[in-house]
């Protein structure tokens, strides 16, 4: 029984930092704008939009569920393979001079996988779709206080 | 075809047949849909409307029309199914032509395929030295293309057969004789067969039979493996809400009995512990089934409910999107401390985030599935059952003709099927995979102790379709730490660190176990699905077969599935 025990607690020591207070609509809306502006940089249009909120969990996975949220952006980008590469690699450039840190940079072929955290906490992440018809992208948000507090819960 | 030659047979466009096939399948599924559709929409007309001449006319057309509607189905579904297998046939009929006629011309021949005669240049007899060795190998490939025609004559002689006895009656159509209603002692002889036994008797009925087993036996047919999806899902929200239903009357028939008790008959004691008793286990599977409900609530129209049970521990099957249609799906088992009404909410989260991410990889939405498996007892936080390997041993052959069952339902398109399971549920694929028999085309794994054996080509043929991901602080899939924390553990504890360790065999994201270790960027033993996460985007490269994409830390990635 200790053995469980000592198996559940493992890696759950964390806590609350404090974060900036927005609602649900409001920080959506910044992963809206966030997205529009890659979009733009990528040279064309948001479809199959889908903005989730999830629970915040701290660097050694303790769940923020007193109202620390953030929220996921999916989206497509609509992009023929051939551009995939060359797009990545220019819009890596423009990533690069303001200011944001590069987590991945991979080309296999015609597909095109790039990641960045930006100087205010966004992850941004750029995937070539498997018919290459497309560029994915996923806008995460840093971390948000609900201004009511309470769990947060995704996909509700 | 009167007589097939091996012109006719050269020049036949299977690919038309197979569309032709698709076109009498898909009105096989459209009138299957509608009678579902005038089933349901109808079969309260005779309570509501009872009495009185025009109501029972009214409620015999209904039975005619539903029954004549059904008893369409069947046939449009035999002419379907025996298109697509004589555009097979066919096809594999002439790829064997063309191999025999390119051997032939190899080895000097040449074929004919008009005619189906092969010669031989007068040069071969006189340079053989033996013309007779020269005639007989003409005369073999000749009685190859006889035996090829023959059996292509067969079938379509058996398709054209299909196809007229499965027309409708001139005059009756297909008649408004309902079809005998299935009984419970059929329902259980299918328990016993095979999951593709069972669909292929599942397609037999018609749709007011389907409904009708649905409706009188749903529990039988929630759990029968080869039954589709969609119709588990009927079956199996039926068992829900009406075991939901019951469990609420039982409660509140024990509360009052209670209440009624401590007012008038405060002394019973025994009858106070008895209904207090009996009061706390129907709330107790009441809160398991509001679980699923809950989860099934939160995920909407893509969630299909593909068992559920709450008696015991309770068992329950979720799956985010239609396994019978994905194009990608992904069956999970969860591990150690799993409950139904502690964690089926959360679980099915980390289906829908693995869902989520591998949909996106794809142009067109709705082709991924990922199912939340928990249809074995999961070992408990309260003992010793996971350091052992009977959970997983009753688990394995459930995990097994389950992934057998949605190979037999899922539709004639490709299908991308990948056995997934976390902590000890990884040895429940484990002990599916070692049997040889788990028709996956991928394993993957995420902080498992271990998989029962120690190497990964005694899970799959190719191991380098077996994928295995490690925090490196996961306390479980890194056995150090294991036996660091049984350290802790005065007297049994390095005793229970050997034990657990031995008793799962190596972790395979070691490198000496053969499988491809991926990269896990999130902490512990519970967070492989942190939505920002490349353990999660991971996850879904090797669910949507894009290996070359999957950042690994050591292993030989397979070429990456053709879109």
């Amino acid at each position: 029984m200790m053995l469980v025990t000592a198996l559940a607690v493992a890696g759950c020591d964390g806590g609350k930092d404090d974060v900036e207070t927005k609602t649900i609509d409001d920080a959506k809306a910044v992963v809206q704008a966030r997205a529009e502006s890659v979009a733009g940089q990528l040279g064309g249009v948001l479809t199959r939009p889908s903005l989730l909120d999830a629970p915040c969990t701290g660097r050694r996975g303790e769940s923020g569920g007193d109202g620390v949220y953030f929220i996921q952006g999916g989206y497509q980008v609509a992009l023929p393979a051939a551009e995939h590469v060359a797009t990545a690699a220019r819009v890596r450039d423009e990533w690069k001079a303001a200011g944001w840190t590069i987590t991945d940079n991979r080309t296999i072929g015609t597909t095109a996988i790039l990641a960045a955290t930006t100087p205010d906490e966004f992850k941004v992440h750029l995937e070539s779709t498997v018919q290459g018809s497309a560029l994915a992208l996923l806008v995460y948000s840093p971390c948000y206080g609900s201004p009511s507090g309470g769990n947060h819960a995704a996909w509700q | 075809m009167s007589e097939v030659t091996l012109r006719m047979l050269f020049d036949v466009d299977t690919d038309a047949i197979g569309r032709r096939a698709d076109g009498w399948l898909r009105m096989a599924g459209s009138i299957d849909d509608a009678c579902e559709e005038l089933i349901r929409v109808s079969r309260d007309l005779e309570h509501v409307w009872p009495d009185g001449p025009a109501a029972e006319a009214a409620a015999a057309r209904g039975h005619d029309l539903r029954s004549e509607a059904s008893n369409a189905y069947p046939p449009c579904r035999r002419i379907g199914d025996a298109l697509r297998l004589h555009a097979d046939t066919l096809r594999g009929l002439q790829g064997r032509v063309q191999g025999i006629a390119a051997e032939a011309s190899g080895r000097g021949f040449s074929v004919d395929v008009t005619t189906g005669t092969v010669t031989a240049p007068s040069r071969m007899f006189t340079e053989s030295g033996s013309p007779q060795i020269v005639a007989q190998q003409i005369a073999a490939y000749v009685n190859e293309f006889r035996a090829i025609l023959a059996q292509a004559a067969e079938s379509d002689a058996s398709t054209a057969d299909a196809i007229s006895v499965n027309l409708p009656d001139a005059t009756a159509g297909f008649g408004t004789l309902g079809l005998p209603p299935v009984d419970e002692a059929t329902l259980r002889d299918q328990q016993g067969r095979t999951p593709k036994e069972v669909n292929g008797w599942w397609r037999t009925l018609t749709p007011e039979q389907q409904e009708q087993a649905i409706r009188d036996f749903p529990e039988l047919v929630g759990w029968l493996d080869g039954v589709p999806s969609t119709d588990r899902d009927v079956a199996n929200r039926l068992v829900l809400t009406t075991r939901m239903d019951a469990l609420r009357s039982d409660a509140d028939a024990h509360a009052r009995r209670l209440a009624d008790l401590l007012m008038n008959d405060p002394r019973n004691r025994f009858e106070i512990q008895r209904e207090t008793e009996a009061m706390n286990a129907a709330q107790s599977q009441l809160d398991k089934l509001a679980e699923v409900d809950k989860a099934l609530q939160r995920l909407g129209p893509p969630g299909l409910l593909l068992g559920v049970d709450g008696s015991g521990d309770g068992r329950v099957v979720i799956a985010v999107g239609d396994p019978d249609t994905a194009l990608h799906t992904g069956v999970w088992v969860p591990g150690l401390g799993t409950t139904m009404e502690g964690n089926t909410v959360d679980n099915v989260k980390r289906m829908q985030t693995v869902n989520a991410a591998t949909d996106l990889y794809l142009d067109q939405p709705g082709q991924v599935s990922t199912v939340y498996w928990l249809g074995y007892d999961a070992p408990d936080l309260n003992n010793f059952s996971v350091v052992g390997e009977g959970r997983s041993e009753q688990g394995g052959p459930s995990y097994l003709h389950f992934m057998e069952g949605l190979r037999a339902t899922h539709d004639t398109g490709p299908s991308h099927l990948v056995a997934m399971g976390h902590s000890y549920g990884s040895t429940v694929v484990a002990e599916a995979a070692l049997t040889g028999r788990l028709p996956v085309d991928d394993i993957m794994v995420q902080g498992s102790p271990g998989m029962h054996t120690d190497h990964a080509s005694d899970l799959m043929a190719d191991p380098r379709h077996v994928w295995a991901g490690s925090a490196g602080n996961d306390p479980v899939s890194e056995t150090s730490n294991v036996t660091k924390y049984t350290q802790l553990v005065p007297i049994a504890g390095p005793f229970i660190g050997d034990a657990y360790d031995d008793g799962h065999g190596v972790s395979p994201h070691e490198a000496a176990f053969g499988a491809n270790q991926y990269v896990v960027d999130t902490s512990g033993h519970t967070h492989y699905w942190e939505q920002d996460s490349e353990s999660v985007n991971n996850q879904a490269r090797v669910l949507v077969g894009q290996y070359s994409r999957v950042g690994t830390v050591h292993g030989s990635p397979p070429p990456d599935v053709v879109p």
